[in-house]
């Protein structure tokens, strides 16, 4: 096993106290964001370090006061963490109109919680191919920037923004060359090890993440597999903080080689490019064409040819569908994507889940039974 | 599931049909059953189209192009109140839609899944030409729709209504005239692009119309059309003002059943005929002081959706001599707003919030009844937020009381009415001590 990888172990098994920690030594501004339709660069030029929002997994009692148990499991522990005070360390806070749900955190959040002092909600189209779209969307980018400028008392430059995007960008390559650890069979890296990379690019300051990236990739990238031919799985979900799930796939005798996960690809498999002439517009683009979320329209046909190419490029044997209790979004896609992922001849499995609860026995006993499928 | 079992949950399910009090509500359900009745009628004219439309989508330019609309949440209501819901959930969850799933959206995947078969409440909702549906209020149903394109393969417009929060941290404001909208802010004017999207998109449903329908769109019937629903609305608001009176001369057991012209079928001579007749009983039933019950000891507001298969919940309030005044979730407008020596601080942190907050306010009410629907995320993600509200901002009692929309299965008959035993004591109690006056225009 690599000692590279300890950095990002580190940030993502102990992330709140090594993030708060950083931060006081970088001096920089911190702003968490929701979900992957946030355009953390424009954060970012306007001199914060990004950091996702996860929920964890554990109990909710605080949020209970305000959410009830048919909000998924995943908003609800980010709230309670809120109440609890462990996004304290933030500077700022932008929420996109994702679902329902998430909307719903901006309102809370700026109702009832006295910080961060900067507060923002980025409307983002449900319809994200429409051909209107792109001008809500610059429109919105321009909006966050202005409120940026107007609550910092500096101007965001387009140059800051195309250093942003350059920076952010190369997130995204690094990632894309982490994942390609796993094409080979059998993989040069885990499942868990490449779940445990990208968890951390979405955590930790940019410069960070991408020095620890270049570091690890120079020592594994031409390697050759010290691990054992297994089954191969892809997981898809929405949010997958949750690694015990991958933990718990891998440990019954399967690699987890993919995945079409908002934590995952999803969040970094498509780049803003290098038309940065107006960068804007670059990043309008950029959000708006990505691998979408199911919550947008027309997002099954995308999903269904990510899911179909990445297994055919990795090689898959199976597919889990990982959804969270009561995350519409994925339960409607889920009949019609199970029955088409059928029919190009992978195995599939679901899994409801739920950060209060974790991944127990029952969900372990299910995933091995299927890893034993696989094997036959 | 067997017959027998289906046969006694129905029964059980029924205990609590909603008594209407008023002379011209009753004729509500022939005029359901006369809708669909012409549906199926006309259903294989040539050239007619038929839609299938989320409830918040306007109505008026389908009335114009002579499209004839099915709403899959209110025949959803009407498989809840006249017959089988299991009979359509079943068949969904065995295919693989979860029980946490909208009910509504349950029930039509199940009776596509059955064939639309003739034998449905109703005959049932004709095959479609076409889908159109609204991101507004609710996002589950951009899924939804989408699925019934995918399963039906026919077209599906998504008309994108941008909703936005208040701005700031004080949470929303709130007027009269949001009321027509429960509250919900669609764009805004520091970000004019979303209210420029959501003209787009509102052109786009026209282009669409026309596209499926091979036709233009007549611009001088769609505004005759929009003028005479106007027209209704102005008469449900004139309605409503009457309901502030004490004793409420209508409460929301009649309204829930009288909503289903204006909302259905809102530009035509029926709703105008309709409503004019119902405001001059209600009118006729305020001046003579005749109110749902007789003492009215309090009064109470209901907020989200009822549970269609027992309406009946509500007439149990006026049982115990309360009533439930009016409802957010249909419209709740009226010709007037306000009341001078009952304005909260604060409205609470979204525009829906708010409209409840403004209902007790605006309708004299002393609490709120607050449904849950654990599988609607949309409307019941503000529920717990209400009821703060309420208490802090009014010092209002409300009530979350837990069921499906449409699944009588999820249905605690026992445990729900002790409940509402303890929260009527609490709200009669608290009316008793009204700190505050009755309001209502004077000029009516």
């Amino acid at each position: 096993m690599s000692d590279k990888m300890a950095p990002f172990r580190e940030v993502v098994s102990n992330r709140h106290e090594w993030i708060a920690g950083r931060k006081k030594e970088t001096g920089r501004k911190l702003a968490g964001y929701f979900c992957d339709y946030v355009p953390e660069e424009v954060l970012y030029a306007a001199g914060y370090d990004t950091i996702r929002i996860t929920g964890g997994v554990g109990n909710v009692e605080k949020a209970d006061n305000h959410l009830q148990s048919n909000v998924c499991s995943f908003s609800r522990r980010c709230f309670e963490q809120a109440l609890q005070g462990v996004f304290d360390y933030l500077d700022g806070l932008v929420v996109p109109h994702a679902c329902d749900v998430i909307t719903k955190m901006y309102d809370l959040w700026a109702y009832r919680m006295e910080s961060p002092d900067f507060i923002h909600y980025v409307w983002v189209p449900h319809k994200v191919f429409d051909k209107n779209a792109q001008a809500v969307m610059v429109g919105e980018i321009k909006r966050l920037k202005k409120e940026l400028e107007n609550h910092l008392g500096t101007e965001i430059s387009d140059d800051s923004l195309r250093e942003a995007i350059k920076i952010y960008d190369e997130t995204r390559r690094l990632m894309k060359r982490v994942y390609r650890l796993r094409a080979s069979n059998p993989p040069v890296i885990s499942g868990r090890d490449a779940f445990t990379v990208a968890l951390a690019s979405i955590l930790a300051p940019r410069e960070d993440f991408n020095r620890w990236a270049r570091d690890y990739l120079a020592e594994m990238e031409g390697k050759e597999s010290s691990l054992e031919r297994r089954p191969r799985v892809l997981v898809t979900a929405s949010m997958l903080e949750d690694l015990d799930l991958i933990g718990a796939i891998e440990d019954s005798g399967a690699w987890v080689v993919a995945d079409d996960v908002c934590t995952g690809s999803r969040y970094f498999w498509d780049e803003v490019g290098e038309d940065l002439e107006k960068p804007i517009d670059a990043l309008a683009k950029r959000y708006l064409n990505k691998l979408p979320c199911p919550r947008s329209v027309g997002s099954m046909a995308p999903r269904r040819e990510h899911i179909l190419s990445l297994g055919d490029d990795y090689a898959v044997d199976g597919v889990i569908f990982y959804i969270l209790r009561c995350c519409d979004a994925q339960l409607f896609q889920y009949p019609l994507l199970n029955q088409r992922t059928r029919e190009a001849g992978h195995k599939v499995l679901y899994i409801q889940g739920d950060q209060t609860a974790g991944i127990n026995e029952a969900i372990t006993n299910r995933v091995k039974a299927f890893t034993e499928i696989l094997g036959e | 599931m067997s017959e027998l079992k289906d046969s006694e949950e129905v029964k059980k399910a029924n205990r609590m049909r909603g008594k209407k009090h008023l002379k011209t509500t009753q004729e509500i359900s022939q005029i359901v059953k006369d809708y669909y009745a012409e549906r199926a009628e006309k259903v294989g004219d040539p050239g007619q189209k038929i839609a299938w439309c989320g409830v918040a989508v306007p109505k008026q330019p389908m009335q114009a192009m002579d499209v004839l609309a099915y709403y899959p949440e209110q025949y959803g209501t009407v498989v809840a109140t006249r017959g089988n819901p299991f009979r359509f959930i079943s068949r969904a969850e065995e295919w693989g839609l979860s029980r946490e799933m909208c009910g509504y959206a349950r029930i039509t995947i199940g009776y596509i899944l059955e064939g639309f078969p003739e034998d449905a409440p109703l005959g049932g909702m004709k095959r479609p030409d076409m889908l159109i549906t609204t991101t507004a209020v609710c996002d589950t149903r951009v899924k939804w729709w989408e699925l019934m394109g995918e399963m039906l393969e026919v077209p599906v417009y998504v008309l994108e209504a941008p909703e936005m929060p208040p701005i700031g941290r004080k949470g929303a404001t709130i007027t009269g005239g949001d009321m027509e909208t429960a509250g919900i802010q669609i764009g805004r004017k520091d970000a004019p692009h979303t209210m420029g999207f959501g003209g787009q998109n509102y052109a786009g449903y026209i282009k669409f119309l026309e596209d499926v329908c091979g036709k233009k769109m007549d611009a001088k019937r769609l505004a005759e059309i929009q003028k005479a629903s106007g027209r209704v609305s102005k008469i449900r608001r004139e309605i409503n003002e009457y309901r502030k009176a004490i004793p409420t001369p209508m409460g929301s057991a009649d309204a829930f059943a009288a909503m289903f012209p204006g909302m259905y079928m809102p530009g035509t001579p029926l709703a105008d005929d309709f409503y004019s007749r119902l405001r001059a009983e209600v009118k006729e039933r305020m001046d003579n002081k005749i109110g749902i019950v007789e003492d009215e000891k309090f009064r109470l507001v209901w907020s989200g959706i009822p549970f269609w298969y027992n309406l009946g919940l509500i007439n149990y309030f006026e049982q115990k001599g309360g009533v439930v005044v009016i409802d957010t979730a249909y419209g709740c407008a009226a010709q007037s707003s306000g009341n001078p020596n009952r304005e909260p601080e604060k409205w609470g942190m979204n525009g829906m919030v708010a409209s409840v907050v403004k209902a007790v306010v605006d309708y004299n009410c002393d609490g709120a009844i607050l449904s849950y629907t654990p599988t609607c995320r949309a409307l019941y993600v503000n529920q717990m937020e209400i009821q703060h509200t309420l208490m802090e901002e009014l010092g209002a009692p409300s009530l979350l009381l837990e069921s499906d929309m449409v699944d009588p299965s999820s249905f605690n008959e026992a445990q729900t009415m002790s409940r509402i035993d303890a929260f009527i004591e609490v709200v009669a109690e608290k009316a008793k001590q009204r700190k505050w006056t009755p309001y209502m225009k004077e000029q009516l």
